[in-house]
């Protein structure tokens, strides 16, 4: 009994020290007002909440909620036909699911600058199309919301791809065989048996998709220039440019809670895949 | 002392049952007992109280006389061969056979190595001392898991369904590799298992285990010809029920012509013959509708479906289950 | 059917990296523009030369190194632990702190610190990253870990304890050697994602404790820089190759 309470020790040490106690100091901070020159201070006030209802705000969160969705739904519609192709694999599956995961693991601030290299008025394509002369000024590629759904959907494919493939691959391969077989074409197979029994699937992938576009910070201010304000940038420029440390900490929270309130809900859908 | 080992009303609670019903018996020195019953009978928990993997909910277990309960599981001279042999996969044989004796502290290295060697040679594995478990097949690592736990001579060897995963034919081959193994090793063998030919063929004693309670304890014979409830009967073989009697289908004689040595008998209508290679089994429609089921040497095969027979048997064989009728 | 899909595939695949490919080939262009104009190595010999670079990466070594070691410890103690009996109490904690948005994490680390920091003369710098590092890393190591011990047979443990193990003796000559593999794959993907991050750090580092993600980030809003290029070929290079030895220790046995 004691030797289990050693090794956790340490763990809840760290959880309870370095994530809720800050997560508890930031929940102080938002009932407090600014000071003057940054800083905190009494008098506690629902002022930053009040605040945080206002509809140049909640435009941000409205923009934040329609970009997360589009990027999702984009990594759905892509990441499907992706998974399905590796979970029919005959051979090196693994490998094949491991390629889709690499990217992601060595850097996604280098992964965003690549496509910056790519998209931007002195890029790659816009040197390339003035080169050939097919434009004559350079496209507006980067630096709008456009360019922001590519940056999410480049960055979180592997997470849509990850659990469609972990329910793909269970799916008994005679069921589709049984749906030819009476007479289903490939299109009526993939909607009517392939898509509903990967249902958790999808939800798991939506939630790993979703909940980190939402509370995505560095795609927005590369890929957007600054543009596409969504609510990880108002919370940034809160503690930095703004000094308006309640009031980012008013937004940080509810970020916190409406992340958990996604993922309660669509986690409710994934429970079977666990 | 006579009995090594011994369970005074054991009790094993969950809050969805009692796997462990009020559990006594005791296991004599030197001696092969084995515990047997179906899937979920309680047999499992038995062993694992007896391990120390789970404690009782009352009750006593008391080694050579001592009382086990508070001890740990690496405290207690009793060990353990798990049905899949959880044989370390990281070590070699040598190593996986050494690691009791090497937990011990105090045995200096060439005599853990001379031990090992004999254990090694007892279970007839010398040889393979550097290969790792997943290079030795399904029969050669049972082998080692028995090395391992009678390296350290323990007490009593619990043995958990050993034979189970391996198949038919080793199984046998096994089966009585195990009993010459216990004879010469002099240990008491607690052996579990569902499979009463396996336990009728190796114990001294047997006991039977139902929902949890013990049904009965005795000699293989003595379970086989008198067994005190309806379960222990039909378990260790089939049974034919007439007229309040019992009856084991070998002991059922079938023909055309009733002998005069025929102490009772009846007549029925053969049903089917089946064919099983060292014998055959006749099923026959009684007039009051039940079913008997005799065995018959494989030659006498000549029934045909339909026909009425005589079915003969001797007052001795009948046996009568307590408190039945 | 299967030919359409193999067909996407490829392309997905190479949507995935061709734009880090393209950024490695450039590395190597010899012009400051996006235009082909030759091959050349200057841009990383102007990497290697740069001192603001040398001392970014250092940073970045030291926070990686520190914040693995100790994440990767408390990580297989608590994730072993788990194993042996649930907690949901610490289990949920740690998917709460995997799900909440960096940016969230951030801020409310930088609050604690400065809070803390009225009661002593303290600052932001290396020490607060590292702290920050563990605090999100963590996670990654249970997971890994857990993941590890559910292939368990947990009846190799009861053996060793049946044998004579006490339980320091079981988790010592059984379970460790066993978990060596995970420990060493969840110690990678920790480095990998320490070294890499860049939200949580610009918050909580301070002026002397820039990282290299940091100088990459400020040089990468500049512009087109083609050390950047050499620089990025050079991390994702070996942050691929990392993660390659990660999976495969983590697949092993």
């Amino acid at each position: 009994m004691r030797l289990r309470h050693v090794f956790l020790a340490p763990a809840a040490l760290v959880t309870i020290v370095l994530f809720f106690v800050p997560l508890l100091i930031a929940l102080a901070y938002s009932f407090l007002t600014r000071g003057p020159y940054g800083g905190v201070f009494a008098p506690w006030t629902f002022d930053n909440y009040r605040r945080a209802l206002d509809p140049l705000y909640l435009a941000i969160l409205w923009r934040s909620v329609w970009l997360a969705s589009i990027s999702t739904l984009l990594c759905l519609i892509l990441g499907f036909p992706l998974a399905l192709y590796i979970a029919r694999a005959k051979r090196h599956k693994i490998l094949l699911l491991n390629l889709v995961m690499l990217p992601f693991w060595t850097s996604f601030l280098i992964r965003l600058y690549s496509w910056m290299f790519l998209l931007r008025d002195t890029g790659l394509i816009n040197t390339l199309l003035e080169g050939l002369h097919a434009i004559r000024a350079p496209l507006p590629l980067l630096f709008n919301d456009g360019a922001v759904v590519l940056g999410l959907v480049y960055g979180f494919l592997p997470f849509m791809v990850l659990p469609l493939y972990a329910t793909l691959e269970k799916l008994d391969p005679a069921l589709l065989d049984a749906a030819f077989d009476l007479g289903a074409t490939p299109w009526i197979a993939l909607w009517r048996v392939v898509v509903p029994l990967s249902r958790s699937g999808i939800a798991a992938g939506c939630i790993l998709v979703f909940i980190p576009c939402l509370g995505a910070y560095l795609t927005p201010d590369l890929m957007g220039g600054g543009k596409t304000v969504m609510l990880g940038n108002l919370i940034q420029s809160q503690f930095t440019a703004a000094r308006d440390w309640p009031f980012g900490a008013a937004i940080s929270l509810l970020l916190m809670l409406l992340v958990l309130a996604v993922s309660r809900l669509l986690g409710k859908q994934t429970e079977n895949l666990l | 002392m006579e009995s090594i080992l011994e369970l005074r009303s054991l009790f094993k609670h969950y809050s969805t049952h009692r796997a462990v019903d009020d559990v006594s018996l005791a296991i004599r020195r030197g001696e092969f007992f084995s515990l047997v019953g179906p899937s979920g009978c309680g047999k499992t928990t038995t062993l694992r109280l007896i391990a120390g993997f789970e404690s009782p909910t009352s009750g006593e277990i008391l080694l050579d006389g001592q009382p086990l309960a508070g001890l740990a599981p690496h405290q207690r001279d009793v060990c353990t061969v798990f049905q899949n042999y959880a044989l370390f996969p990281h070590l070699t044989v040598e190593q996986n056979v050494a690691f009791g004796l090497e937990r011990r502290g105090n045995i200096p290295k060439k005599r853990i190595r001379e031990e090992v060697g004999d254990a090694l040679a007892l279970v007839r594995l010398l040889g393979k001392e550097s290969r790792f478990p997943n290079q030795i097949s399904g029969g050669e690592r049972q082998r080692v898991a028995l090395a391992r736990s009678l390296v350290i001579r323990p007490k009593v060897l619990l043995l958990d369904e050993p034979l189970s995963a391996l198949d038919a034919k080793l199984r046998k081959e096994m089966r009585q590799e195990l009993k010459k193994l216990q004879r010469s090793v002099g240990i008491a063998f607690l052996f579990i298992t569902h499979d009463q030919e396996e336990a009728l063929s190796l114990s001294d004693r047997v006991a039977v285990m139902n929902k949890g309670k013990l049904e009965q304890i005795g000699a293989p014979q003595e379970l086989y010809r008198c067994p005190q409830s309806r379960f222990v009967a039909e378990f260790l073989g089939e049974v034919n029920w007439l007229n309040g009697a019992c009856l084991r289908p070998e002991a059922v004689h079938v023909s055309r012509e009733l002998p005069a040595t025929a102490a009772h008998s009846t007549i029925g209508i053969v049903e089917s013959t089946t064919f099983l290679g060292n014998c055959l089994h006749l099923e026959a429609r009684l007039p009051d509708g039940s079913y008997c089921v005799a065995e018959l040497p494989q030659h006498h095969c000549d029934f045909a479906a339909g026909e009425t027979v005589n079915l003969w048997w001797q007052a001795a064989d009948e046996f009568r289950i307590p408190g039945s009728n | 059917m299967r030919r359409f899909l193999g067909i996407y595939a490829a392309a997905a695949y190479l949507f995935l990296y061709l734009p880090l490919a393209i950024l490695g080939l450039f590395s190597f262009n010899n012009s400051k523009i996006a235009a082909w104009r030759g091959f050349t190595l200057d841009w990383y010999r102007g990497v290697f030369h740069n001192p603001a670079l040398f001392e970014g990466t250092i940073n970045s070594l030291i926070i990686a190194f520190v914040a693995t070691i100790v994440s990767t410890i408390v990580g297989t103690l608590a994730g072993y632990a788990l194993w042996k009996k649930r907690a949901p109490w610490l289990t949920n904690s740690l998917y709460m702190s995997l799900l909440a948005p960096e940016i969230v994490t951030g801020v409310a680390l930088l609050a604690l610190f400065q809070w803390v920091f009225r009661f002593g003369h303290l600052q932001l710098g290396l020490h607060t990253v590292i702290l920050a590092h563990i605090s999100f890393s963590l996670v990654y190591v249970v997971v890994v870990i857990l993941a590890r011990l559910r292939t368990f047979d947990p009846g190799v443990e009861e053996a060793a304890a049946d044998l004579g193990a006490n339980r320091w003796q079981v988790f010592r000559h059984v379970t460790i050697p066993l978990l060596l593999p995970a420990i060493l794959g969840a110690a990678l993907l920790c480095f990998t994602v320490s070294f890499d991050d860049y939200v949580i750090t610009s918050l909580v580092a301070g002026v002397d404790s820039e990282t290299l993600p940091m100088m990459i980030y400020a040089m990468a809003r500049k512009g087109i820089s083609p050390e950047v290029n050499a620089l990025s070929a050079m991390i994702t290079v070996g942050l691929g190759l990392i993660i390659l030895i990660a999976s495969s220790l983590e697949r092993s046995r």
